[in-house]
């Protein structure tokens, strides 16, 4: 894998965005790390807050706005030091969508298992609402899906997932340990139900 | 080797509830059996049916006799609505099974503001004075007796839909024509009536309630740093813990204790909307429920940082021994407003706005292209801006700064 590209765009004096020419982390939508522990399935992330100096980081796609401490380290000496970060991470592929990355058995025939099922059974049910479910991967037991169409932003979509897509998942494959959800769901445009009421 | 039987929870999500990943997270966190009933069909409600129901909310009856037949096969120990309708549908489900429940009656009157307000002024608990008018039977000599500056509400609706602050008389016409409208179009089928109140001034505040064998203790006490004056009354920032003398807190809370006592409400949530000024407190909302929209996220409680809704399922599963406190951390939330009507496209400047200090969430809950208008027609908020502090006053601060670096994109609709 090559290098990423890593511009940084200060925002002002606490804040500064990194782009980079892929995405840092599955999760589509923004998501905020304060504290390492938060980070451990999010390597960039983990690796951003471990520079001394910084307090928080939000990824969104491309891009990583870096909080620094203001009694820290300046941005002259943050920066470089933070693009080697979050450059080390991102190269070493721990959690940027990689092909070449190699699952662990169980979860590649987990995998398998899964995407047969949401291709005679989940995709085929969910299409009645417009909707469509793709499997982006299992890690350690957990299946990894980004839903679209009438799913994406939909205000019943934890529903479909945990009283549906999972209550079917489990009839098949009991050791499944759960689902990740890693849509953009601010982002849909035609959710099936939207969220208008108390 | 057999467990004990694990606990059935019938939760009764409505198809337009903000609310349906917390309450799912709730009954994850509590390892229960759960069902869920909405008002239209799942796309999984005949592959998974003891998952899954479809409630007529409308029709209290039916949605009984539907449920009884499920518990048959499914014993329900416990069954929660999430919204004003739906809690109405809880208790007579509940009642019907025997499950530990409030009265219909109450959970209806606290519904019906009309009614609410009859049974709350004959308790003699602090309200506005008020005056229920029909559409279709309006006095004008009733009108004319009007003192203002009054407000002007629906009987039926929620969230500030339909409220109007009026000045005088020519201010009155004009919204009741505006009401009018509002009503035919959002609930056809509700009572075609509404109130008018005089207009209470002071500072507003919000208390998170929950109700154990008619006692009410105070989960959390939100203080309202914008002023609520009108002509609407748009909700925007909550904050908590409240910055209120200690004093008035307890007045505030003896308001609520009093109003839930009048209306006969003994178990679960309530939210209740109160104004304090110089003559003391005065109680200008209650509802049957927990706090809307995405504002519940606000709040953890206990060692453990359960949520809200974690305790109130906690609760209607009886399995909340005692009732944690809120953990005593500064939090707080900003409803974001319908600037103008038109077609919602994004919000710009969300990474930005997350990386302020403080700031730990932002929710756009408004999809694109949706058809967004401001109050009193809509009451639906674009999204929800989080954030946690060591005190209300910074946590205040994270929020104005976040929603400051905002950037709307709303387009005019033709």
């Amino acid at each position: 894998m090559t290098t990423p590209v890593l511009s940084a765009e200060p925002i002002d004096e606490l804040r500064c965005a990194f782009v980079a020419d892929r995405p840092f982390l599955l999760d589509e939508g923004p998501r905020k790390f304060t504290r390492p522990e938060e980070a451990t399935e999010a390597p960039p992330a983990e690796a951003v807050l471990a520079v001394d100096g910084v307090r928080e980081a939000v990824f969104s796609g491309d891009r990583v706005t870096v909080v620094r401490d203001p009694a820290g380290p300046s941005w002259d000496d943050l920066i470089p030091r933070v693009q080697y970060a979050l450059g080390a991470a991102v190269t070493s592929a721990a959690i940027v969508v990689d092909p070449d990355r190699a699952p662990v058995l169980d979860d590649e025939a987990m995998y398998d298992e899964v995407e047969h099922i949401f291709q005679t059974q989940i995709n085929p049910i969910v299409a009645q609402h417009g909707g469509a479910i793709d499997l982006i991967d299992v890690q350690d037991a957990t299946v990894v899906i980004r839903m679209s169409g009438g799913c994406q932003g939909c205000g019943m979509a934890n529903v479909t997932l945990r009283q549906g897509v999972e209550a079917a998942l489990k009839k098949a494959i009991p050791t499944l340990a759960g689902i990740r959800d890693v849509t953009d769901h601010g982002s849909g445009a035609n959710p099936y139900f939207s969220s208008t009421s108390k | 080797m057999t467990g004990a039987p694990r606990s059935r929870l019938l939760l009764l999500l409505p198809t337009t509830t903000y609310r349906a990943g917390a309450f799912i997270a709730a009954a994850d966190a509590l390892d229960a059996d759960l069902t869920v009933a909405s008002e239209k069909d799942s796309a999984f409600s005949t592959d998974e049916p003891d998952a899954l129901l479809t409630l007529n909310f409308a029709e209290p009856a039916e949605c009984v006799a539907r449920v009884a037949q499920f518990h048959r096969r499914h014993p329900i120990r416990a069954v929660f609505g999430v919204d004003d309708r739906t809690a109405v549908v809880a208790a007579h489900v509940a009642q019907a099974l025997g499950l530990d429940h409030n009265p219909p009656a109450a959970v209806e009157a606290a519904g019906d503001k009309f009614r609410q307000r009859q049974l709350l002024a004959t308790a003699g608990v602090p309200i506005p004075s008020f005056a229920y008018h029909h559409f279709d039977r309006i006095d004008p000599a009733s009108l004319a007796t009007v003192r203002f500056p009054a407000v002007v509400k629906p009987v039926s609706l929620s969230a500030s839909r339909g409220v109007m602050r009026v000045d005088n008389p020519d201010s009155l016409a004009k919204a009741i024509s505006r009401l009018r409208a509002i009503l035919e179009e959002a609930a056809p089928a509700s009572e075609q009536a509404f109130l008018i109140e005089d207009y209470i001034p002071g500072e507003e505040y919000a208390l998170e309630g929950i109700l154990d064998d008619g006692r009410l203790t105070t989960l959390a006490l939100f203080d309202k740093p914008d002023p609520l004056e009108g002509p609407t009354f748009a909700e925007t920032i909550y904050l908590t813990p409240s910055q209120a003398s200690a004093p008035v807190q307890a007045a505030l809370h003896d308001t609520a204790q009093a109003a839930c006592t009048a209306l006969g409400l003994v178990r679960g949530p309530v939210h209740v909307e109160l104004r304090y000024n110089a003559r003391g407190p005065w109680l200008v909302e209650l509802a049957a429920r927990p706090i809307g929209g995405r504002c519940g996220e606000v709040l953890r409680f206990g060692p453990e940082a359960k949520s809200l809704e974690t305790i109130l399922l906690a609760q209607a599963l009886g399995r909340l021994p005692t009732i944690p406190s809120r953990e005593p951390q500064a939090s707080g939330v900003m409803m974001l407003p319908v600037p103008r009507a038109g077609t919602f496209q994004r919000i710009d400047g969300l990474e930005t706005a997350l990386a302020t200090p403080g700031v730990t969430d932002i929710a756009v809950t408004v999809h694109r292209g949706a058809r967004v208008r401001p109050l009193p027609e809509e009451s639906r908020y674009l999204g929800f801006i989080f954030a946690r502090g060591p005190d209300p006053g910074t946590v205040e601060r994270a929020i104005r700064q976040a929603f400051a670096t905002l950037d709307i994109i709303i387009e005019q609709t033709p």
